[in-house]
C-alpha cells in the first residue's frame, strides 16, 4: 500500500513525523506490514556508511567532495609535504567512508580504498532502492558478481561502480537497472537469477 | 436555467488534469491544470549550499515565471513586479507545510512555469509545486492544496475563471447576448480569494482576497474552500498512486 505525505500511520518510525500524540508520514512511502519504506528520495549522510565520492575542490590541506547528498564531505591530507593535486584531482571518484558529523553536518571522509575508481563505469541510482540492490546479507550483490565475474562496488550514496570484462559490464547495467526499476516486487533474488542464467 | 458562464454549477470546480514526472532532469516534477490554465513545476535538490550552515532550516527558493504565449498577447519575459511578488507568496503558502529542519543549511529549489493562464495561475503553481516537492522526496507534513473562491456579483462560486474575475454587471448591460448572466450572478463586480490550505490541519496557508466582500460571506467562502480542497487532495493522491503503479514498480 502507498502513503503519501500526511497520512496517518500506526506507530512511530523514521518516516514519521508527529502531530498530537499521532503519526503521519512525511514522505512518500510503500506500507508493507507495518514496515515503511521510501520509495525514492536524496541521501542522507550517516557515520560509518561508505560512499563514492567525486573531487570537487582541491584545497591546500584536503579535498571538497561531493557525495551526492544536500552536505558536502572534507577529506583531509594526512601526510604533510605532498602536493594534494598529485594524489587526486578534480573530477576524480573515490571511494570514502565517513568518520565524522557534527550537528551542522560538516562532514569529515576518510580513505577506504587508495586507487581512483576512474577506470570504470559509475552508474547513479535512486539512494532509496540501494539496500534492494545489495540484498540481504549483500545476496543480490554476490548473485550477480559471481555469475559475471566483474568488480561492482556500492555507494550508499546512489552510484555504482562497475568495471571488468565490457560486455559483462553492460550486462549487469541492465541488471541493475532492472532490479532498481522492480525494486518492490516479492522474490526479485530468483528473478535476477533466472536473468543471469539465461544470458 | 442560467448558469455560469462556462456552464459550471456553483461549486463545480474546472476540470483538473495532472501528469507527474514530467521533467527527467528534476528531481520531481507535476503539471497541474485548471481548465486552460495550466502550470509546470519542477523540484531540484536538496543541494549543498555554500552559504554559513548555522542555519535551522533549509532554504526553500520559488522561481515562478510565465512564458511569453501563456497569454493572448505576448508576454515580456522579464519579470516583472508581479513575478518577484508571486515567487514570494508561493514560497510562503508552501514552507509550513514542508519539515525544512530536517536538512538544515541545503537549498531546495523550486521552479514554476506557466504554461497557459487563465485566471487562478498561483493556485495551480501551488498545487503543482506541493505534488513536485512530494514526488521529489523533500519531507513534508501534507501536500498544500490551492483554489480560488469569490464573490462574483452577488454570488459566491468556487475557481474563477478569467471572464469571471473580469465580471462587471454594468458592462454587461450593454452586452445583449451575456446580459442574462446577471440573472444568475447578480449585480457588483467580482471578489477573487486565492486560498492555500494544509488540508489535514485545516490550516490556511495563504489568503489573498481582491475586492469587496462582508464577513459572513467571507466566512462562507472559506468553508467552501475547505471543502473542495479535499476534493483537489485526493485527485492529487489518486493521481500519485496511478503514477507509481504505471512505474510499474509496485507489485
Amino acid at each position: 500500500m502507498i502513503l503519501i505525505p500526511g497520512d496517518s500511520l500506526k506507530k512511530k518510525d523514521i518516516n514519521s513525523y508527529e502531530r498530537e500524540n499521532n503519526y503521519y508520514s512525511k514522505y512518500i512511502l510503500l506500507l508493507n506490514e507495518d514496515k515503511t519504506t521510501r520509495l525514492f528520495g536524496y541521501y542522507m549522510p550517516e557515520v560509518n556508511d561508505i560512499v563514492i565520492g567525486k573531487v570537487i575542490d582541491v584545497l591546500s590541506n584536503g579535498w571538497i567532495i561531493d557525495i551526492n547528498s544536500p552536505y558536502v564531505g572534507k577529506l583531509s591530507l594526512k601526510d604533510i609535504g605532498t602536493d594534494p593535486n598529485d594524489l587526486y584531482t578534480y573530477g576524480d571518484y573515490i571511494l570514502c567512508q565517513i568518520v565524522r558529523m557534527t550537528k551542522n553536518k560538516l562532514i569529515d571522509l576518510d580513505i577506504k580504498k587508495k586507487e581512483k575508481l576512474n577506470d570504470g563505469l559509475i552508474l547513479k541510482v535512486d539512494p532509496a532502492r540501494i539496500p534492494r540492490l545489495i540484498g540481504k546479507n549483500s545476496s543480490m550483490l554476490n548473485l550477480i558478481k559471481e555469475y559475471l565475474k566483474i568488480d561492482i562496488i556500492i555507494g550508499k550514496n546512489g552510484r555504482i561502480y562497475l568495471n571488468g570484462n565490457v560486455n559483462n559490464v553492460s550486462k549487469a547495467v541492465d541488471i541493475i537497472r532492472f532490479i532498481i526499476n522492480n525494486s518492490y516486487k516479492r522474490g526479485l533474488t530468483e528473478k535476477v537469477k533466472e536473468i543471469l542464467e539465461n544470458k | 436555467m442560467v448558469k455560469r458562464f462556462d456552464g459550471r454549477e456553483y461549486n463545480e470546480l474546472r476540470k483538473i488534469n495532472i501528469k507527474s514526472n514530467v521533467v527527467d532532469n528534476a528531481r520531481g516534477s507535476a503539471i497541474f491544470s485548471f481548465g486552460d490554465t495550466v502550470a509546470l513545476a519542477a523540484v531540484y535538490g536538496p543541494k549543498p549550499s555554500k552559504m554559513s550552515l548555522d542555519y535551522e532550516k533549509a532554504f526553500l527558493r520559488v522561481r515562478y515565471n510565465m512564458l511569453t504565449f501563456s497569454t493572448p498577447e505576448r508576454k515580456k519575459p522579464t519579470p516583472g513586479r508581479r513575478e518577484i511578488e508571486l515567487s514570494e507568496v508561493i514560497k510562503r503558502a508552501l514552507e509550513p507545510a514542508l519539515l525544512l529542519e530536517e536538512i538544515p543549511g541545503s537549498i531546495v529549489d523550486v521552479y514554476v512555469e506557466i504554461l497557459n493562464a487563465d485566471a487562478g495561475t498561483r493556485t495551480a503553481s501551488i498545487n503543482a509545486a506541493s505534488l513536485a516537492l512530494s514526488l521529489a522526496g523533500i519531507p513534508m507534513k501534507d501536500l498544500v492544496v490551492a483554489l480560488a473562491v469569490g464573490k462574483i456579483g452577488e454570488k459566491i462560486v468556487v475557481d474563477l475563471n478569467k471572464e469571471e474575475e473580469d465580471y462587471d454587471s454594468e458592462k454587461l448591460k450593454k452586452d445583449h447576448e451575456k446580459s442574462k448572466y446577471i440573472e444568475y450572478y447578480g449585480e457588483g463586480r467580482a471578489t477573487d480569494i486565492p486560498v492555500a490550505i494544509i488540508p489535514s490541519e485545516k490550516k490556511f496557508t495563504l489568503i489573498q482576497l481582491d475586492g469587496e466582500i462582508s464577513n459572513k460571506e467571507l466566512n462562507d467562502a472559506l468553508n467552501l474552500a475547505l471543502e473542495k480542497a479535499l476534493e483537489i487532495k485526493n485527485l492529487m493522491k489518486s493521481n500519485i498512486l496511478k503514477h507509481l503503479s504505471s512505474d510499474n514498480f509496485i507489485y
